[in-house]
């Protein structure tokens, strides 16, 4: 066996490895991806469950709307805790309230989360649903 | 004269032993590669024993909290009724009344009219579990551990206040703080999730 061949033999080993280690890193990563995934869309759930029980009384007079956009401004949330391994990601959460259609009136909400991945992708989870006045 | 004897077990009749072999240095040589490259194996397989520990916590948190929160999320949407409050220590729920700031350990939720037929959420600070149990006796059952946090629900209006009466169009607000202490060569992690919730059958 000579030099070369074991050199070759140990570039390969190597390149091995390292293709090991790169998996396992980047399962890990793609953990703390789903998990701030999933945060994310529990934080877009939680601003629509805030519009739902938002009062829409168009039976009462006067008529009581508090579903409109000025009562669901912007917010910054955090998706995790500061001090996390993911180093406390913070994501804006953006309401839009368009009206659908008057009469049957119903109207079109939109929450979207928007976060950064590590400071480099840009991802946002999407919730959208309708909604009729409180009967 | 000199007579040759043939001596039993002797080289005679074998191949010649060739005369070339591994000197020291090779030998030393090809042991240091060797190592080089079992030390190489082990440090990436003790590496990938603590990702797959990494992996395998998280990924449990995230099934846990999609599964939980689904399934709450379920409950108080078609509840008949939800109360929130505190869980003694001798298991009794305490509702929180009008007045009181809406926050407690625990989530009482009436499916139907019929009050014996109930589901409740709470935290336990003592083993730092939360639970779920139902009117029916042996269905406790524990959803998660760690969780260090112990006002865990609150009923909020839509702009996230935290209520002091029961308003009908309340939110049930969920949060969950987990702890996972330092391990074998794994540091400590932390952990949170937040949900809200609206009944749909208002009243």
């Amino acid at each position: 066996m000579t030099l070369v061949e074991v050199v070759i033999a140990l570039a390969i080993t190597s390149l091995t490895l390292a293709g090991i280690v790169e998996g396992y890193i980047y399962c890990t990563t793609a953990a703390v991806k789903a998990q701030l995934v999933e945060a994310a869309s529990a934080r877009a759930m939680e601003r629509l469950e805030e519009t739902r029980s938002a009062r829409w009384d168009t039976a009462s007079w006067p008529v009581v709307d508090q579903l409109v956009a000025t009562n669901f401004p912007d917010e910054v949330v955090s998706l995790d805790m500061p001090g996390s391994t993911t180093g406390g990601t913070s994501a804006t959460i953006k309401t839009t309230i368009s009206q659908i259609s008057l009469s049957p009136p119903i109207r079109g909400i939109r929450v979207d989360c928007i976060w950064q991945y590590r400071g480099v992708e840009m991802i946002t989870n999407t919730i959208d649903t309708l909604r009729a006045p409180d009967q | 004269m000199r007579i040759k004897v043939p001596i039993s077990g002797s080289d005679h009749g074998r191949w010649p032993r060739p005369d070339e072999g591994f000197t020291l240095p090779e030998v030393l040589i090809a042991m240091t590669v060797f190592l080089l490259v079992i030390i190489g194996v082990v440090a990436a397989n003790l590496f990938g024993l603590k990702m797959f520990q990494v992996t395998q916590t998280k990924l449990n948190v995230t099934t846990w909290s999609r599964e939980t929160s689904d399934k709450i999320t379920a409950e108080v949407h078609a509840c008949n009724s939800v109360w929130v409050g505190n869980v003694a220590t001798n298991g009794v729920f305490a509702t929180l009344l009008d007045g009181e700031k809406q926050q407690g350990t625990g989530l009482l939720i009436y499916p139907t009219t019929n009050t014996t037929n109930f589901i409740i959420y709470f935290v336990n600070p003592a083993d730092q579990t939360f639970r779920r149990t139902t009117g029916q006796p042996g269905t406790a059952e524990i959803l998660a551990d760690s969780v260090t946090n112990t006002q865990v629900f609150a009923a909020e209006d839509f702009s996230g206040n935290v209520l002091t009466n029961n308003d009908n169009n309340r939110v049930i607000h969920l949060t969950l703080e987990f702890y996972q202490p330092a391990r074998f060569l794994l540091g400590a992690d932390y952990y949170k999730m937040e949900t809200s919730m609206t009944r749909r059958a208002l009243q």
